[in-house]
């Protein structure tokens, strides 16, 4: 059964990653509550909140690297509380963390995107075709040999991200990839994560607080206290401005400028997510003015 | 209070050797007191190379640096008096925590300065207070603190030095919207009360025109503009040219202009941009 | 901002880089073996042209060569010195009470050469070696004894991840004391005593996130399905070639052409 969630790609609704009423302790600190959330195949989904709601500790539950305290987390069907099946998880759903350096374990980029690989025991040519795809699918084509301290943050997160690709996994999970990146590394990043899952269809979970990344996602959950306080396009989330802040995040400033606009009387929707869609429909109604 | 000038100041990594890099040239300017200055520049403009001479950590290659009219690198003896009027804090600066209690590492400094308990413990306090830094915190260990509680106590290591002016290398690098609010406000409130120099380096253009009065520009080394915020902002097109991250809304308001729309360009708020346009509105209408 | 390239490494595609870095390890060490083995001047000569022609075969220029020598040259110096003056023997000329003889000066010659030998040698060696090569064909050299219980694979990880960070851990350093130079810290003046309490606030913040990089990498390395050492292949698998063959046999025949020279020698 496919649904059409917008006109660029198909959703299967296969329910990739399912939570089932997870809750999560550390001790008697309650940090995720009734969490019942799931991402379909080839979908985009990113989760917001502030420092402290609990979306690292979701990312975490979501390959096993945390267990639910009560709950089920399943991946493609598998319970990631069996330890026989965690390998399988993990090769299904990978992960890329914030900090691009300590992701990184050999000493040349080439050698660090076969880690995966390697672990999984396959043989040296098909060891070779994973790693020249998964370097050809992040853009680093030319630093294949470089050793890894020489790379700015963006390149070091993109071959992280390659390591990940070379398992050939359905999904990646990707904590906040991008909060230690200059403006520039983080564009180049989110280029890659983007183009992953529109062209390869992979299904991308992204952890992010910032707003024109969480924009380009499919579907945006927004967690606060531990819980699921929204769940909704970025379009029907971000144009309640007041809600937004209540959740300890900002709006986007083209809808900030949308809604002082639409204030202001001018005949704009409220769910304008990018400056190019507000710059369009701006221009159109200054020609139909003339 | 200090004033802090500099002389056609330049610095050249590895200088002699085949891979040597210039990574400053040619910069002249002077820090007025009181002032909020943002430094703004793409990655790899020079930037941390030039707030790193400002305290003395780099010694120039080329050019002087004269705080209160003295070139701190004239007399040995003198350059850590001098260097510590002015305060650098470095980008994700929690790294540098290392002592038993938040109020020890606090102290750190004010210890280097040779001062007395007294005037350490009240140095302590005056910057965990700037810092809003509960007093409960002070006696735990540094590294029990949250991420942002670590940020903050590291700054305050530099404030308790007291310096007359304070350098902050990104200070919200890597902190969500809500940290980064906190941060700039701290910063901003302590500039208000002491009234002392503060020079912010940032990405972003957005908190650089919300808090700072002077912004001054790198572009490969060399200084490009330093004025005040909006006069620099006139020049959004050229900013964006160097490879800047322009505020959204003046991104949009150049594309507006560009075709065709009555649009004022040297702004970088919503609020004002939403006003702009909509008097553009009104002049085809109206 | 340093560049740090560990192990003086010359990036090149000459036959000695395309030996088998087992080959290489070996060679060189039984080339350092053969060196201690001679002990006539003529054999020492013909070391110095079996070297100088494997430095031609990388294309490494000479400039290269005499630099590296250049620390040891206070070593050469000293041990010419006293193989001239102080071996008995035919003297050549003197001045003073101290006299040169001839076998003096043979012997100086034939140590010195062998001191640079041994430097020229092992250079070739991380010339043409990267560190991890070196750490791959470590693991493969040892492997038999993991049978014994010794945990090979585990060991070279630990190898190529303590490479991979030394000069990230470098460069933190130099950004923790940038920090705390500039909160005041007094790096370079005082006593030993003085010095190493001042070096306090460098190595904590250090230590601590080594231990924190640590953590992250071993999580990130289990997401990638990293289980231990069983059942790893590697990527650029180490193979012995008809190359690494020829090499072996022209080593061989040099080796007896050396061992031949010393019958010659007297």
């Amino acid at each position: 059964m496919r649904k059409h969630i917008n006109i660029y790609k198909e959703v299967t609704v296969d329910n990739l990653i399912r939570f089932e009423n997870v809750s999560f302790s550390y001790g008697i600190n309650k940090v995720l509550e009734n969490i019942d959330l799931t991402a379909g195949e080839g979908e985009f989904l990113a989760v917001l909140g502030y420092n402290g709601s609990g979306k690292s500790t979701l990312a975490k539950l979501i390959n096993g690297i945390l267990v639910p305290t009560s709950g089920k987390v399943y991946v493609d069907g598998m319970d990631t509380s069996d330890e026989t099946k965690l390998a399988d998880i993990r090769k299904t759903a990978g992960m890329v963390f914030q900090n691009p350096d300590n992701q990184i374990v050999a000493t040349i980029v080439e050698e660090d995107i076969a880690f995966a690989p390697e672990n999984l025991g396959l043989d040296p040519a098909e060891i070779r075709t994973r790693v020249d795809d998964a370097i050809r699918a992040v853009g680093l084509e030319k630093h294949i040999k470089d050793a890894p301290h020489k790379l700015s943050g963006g390149q070091k997160q993109r071959v992280a991200i390659a390591g990940v690709l070379a398992m050939q996994p359905r999904c990646i999970i990707l904590d906040e990839p991008t909060a230690m990146l200059d403006p520039k590394g983080r564009s180049l990043v989110m280029n890659v994560i983007e183009r992953l899952n529109r062209e390869k269809g992979i299904t991308i979970i992204l952890i992010t607080h910032f707003m024109e990344e969480a924009a380009l996602a499919d579907r945006i959950v927004i967690l606060s206290d531990g819980k699921i306080a929204e769940n909704g396009t970025p379009r029907q989330v971000f144009s309640d401005r007041e809600r937004m802040i209540s959740l300890g995040l900002e709006v986007p400033p083209v809808t900030e400028l949308t809604l002082d606009l639409i204030g202001n009387g001018l005949p704009l929707e409220k769910d304008i997510i990018h400056p190019e869609e507000l710059t369009e429909a701006l221009i159109k109604m200054k020609e139909a003015a003339v | 209070m200090s004033t802090l000038r500099l002389d056609n100041v330049g610095f050249t990594y590895q200088k002699g050797m085949p891979d040597e890099k210039t990574a400053v040239s040619g910069v002249s300017l002077t820090f007025e007191e009181g002032d909020f200055v943002g430094i703004i520049g793409h990655t790899g403009s020079g930037k941390s190379t030039l707030i790193q001479m400002l305290n003395g950590l780099l010694k120039p290659t080329t050019g002087s640096v004269y705080i209160d009219g003295d070139d701190i690198w004239d007399d040995k003896s003198k350059l850590r008096e001098k260097r510590f009027k002015v305060g650098l804090v470095l980008q994700y600066p929690e790294y540098q925590l290392f002592e038993e209690t938040v109020r020890k590492d606090i102290a750190f400094g004010p210890k280097n300065l040779g001062l007395s308990d007294e005037e350490i413990d009240s140095r302590v306090r005056e910057a965990a207070g700037f810092l809003r830094i509960p007093e409960k915190l002070l006696d735990r260990s540094p590294f029990d603190l949250s991420g942002g509680e670590k940020r903050r106590a590291a700054i305050a290591g530099v404030l308790a030095m007291r310096p007359e002016v304070l350098v902050l290398d990104e200070p919200t690098a890597g902190l969500d919207p809500r940290g980064r609010r906190d941060i700039l406000d701290v910063i901003k409130n302590y500039h208000e009360a002491e009234k002392k120099t503060v020079i912010l380096v940032s990405h972003s253009m957005d908190d650089v025109a919300r808090y700072a009065n002077k912004v001054l520009v790198m572009n490969n080394g060399t200084l490009l503009y330093y004025d005040s915020v909006g006069e620099v902002f006139k020049h959004a097109l050229e900013l964006r040219e160097t490879g800047l991250n322009i505020p959204t809304v003046t991104g949009i308001l150049l594309t507006l202009r560009e075709r065709g729309l009555d649009v004022d360009t040297d702004i970088y708020t919503p609020a004002a941009a939403a006003q702009t346009i909509t008097d553009a509105f009104r002049g085809i209408s109206g | 901002m340093r560049d740090i390239t560990l192990g003086q490494y010359i990036n090149g595609d000459s036959v000695i880089h395309r030996l088998d870095p087992r080959v290489r390890l070996i060679l060189t060490l039984a080339y350092i073996v053969i060196l201690f083995m001679f002990n006539t001047l003529l054999q020492m000569v013909l070391a110095l042209v079996m070297i100088l022609l494997a430095y031609a075969l990388v294309k490494i220029p000479v400039k290269m060569l005499l630099k590296s020598l250049k620390p040891i040259i206070p070593i050469i110096l000293f041990t010419s010195v006293l193989n001239m003056f102080f071996i008995k023997g035919d003297v050549v000329f003197s001045f003073w009470k101290i006299a040169v003889t001839k076998q003096g000066l043979y012997y100086a010659a034939m140590m010195s050469l062998r001191v640079i030998c041994l430097l020229a040698g092992s250079s070739l060696l991380t010339y043409t070696s990267t560190p991890i090569q070196l750490t791959s064909a470590l693991e493969s050299l040892f492997k038999p004894l993991s049978k014994l219980g010794l945990p090979v694979n585990d060991l070279a990880m630990m190898m190529t991840i303590a490479l991979r960070f030394i000069p990230t851990l470098l460069e933190e350093t130099d950004k923790i004391m940038a920090a705390q130079k500039s909160r005041g810290a007094n790096l370079d003046t005082g006593n030993f005593i003085q010095r190493a309490k001042a070096l306090t606030p460098i190595l904590i913040p250090l230590f601590v996130s080594a231990f924190r990089r640590a953590d992250e990498l071993a999580l990130a390395m289990e997401c990638r399905c990293y289980n231990g050492g069983e059942g790893r292949t590697r990527l650029n698998a180490l193979k012995i070639r008809r190359l690494d063959y020829i090499a072996v046999t022209v080593f061989t025949v040099c080796c007896v052409l050396l061992f031949m020279a010393g019958r010659l020698a007297v």
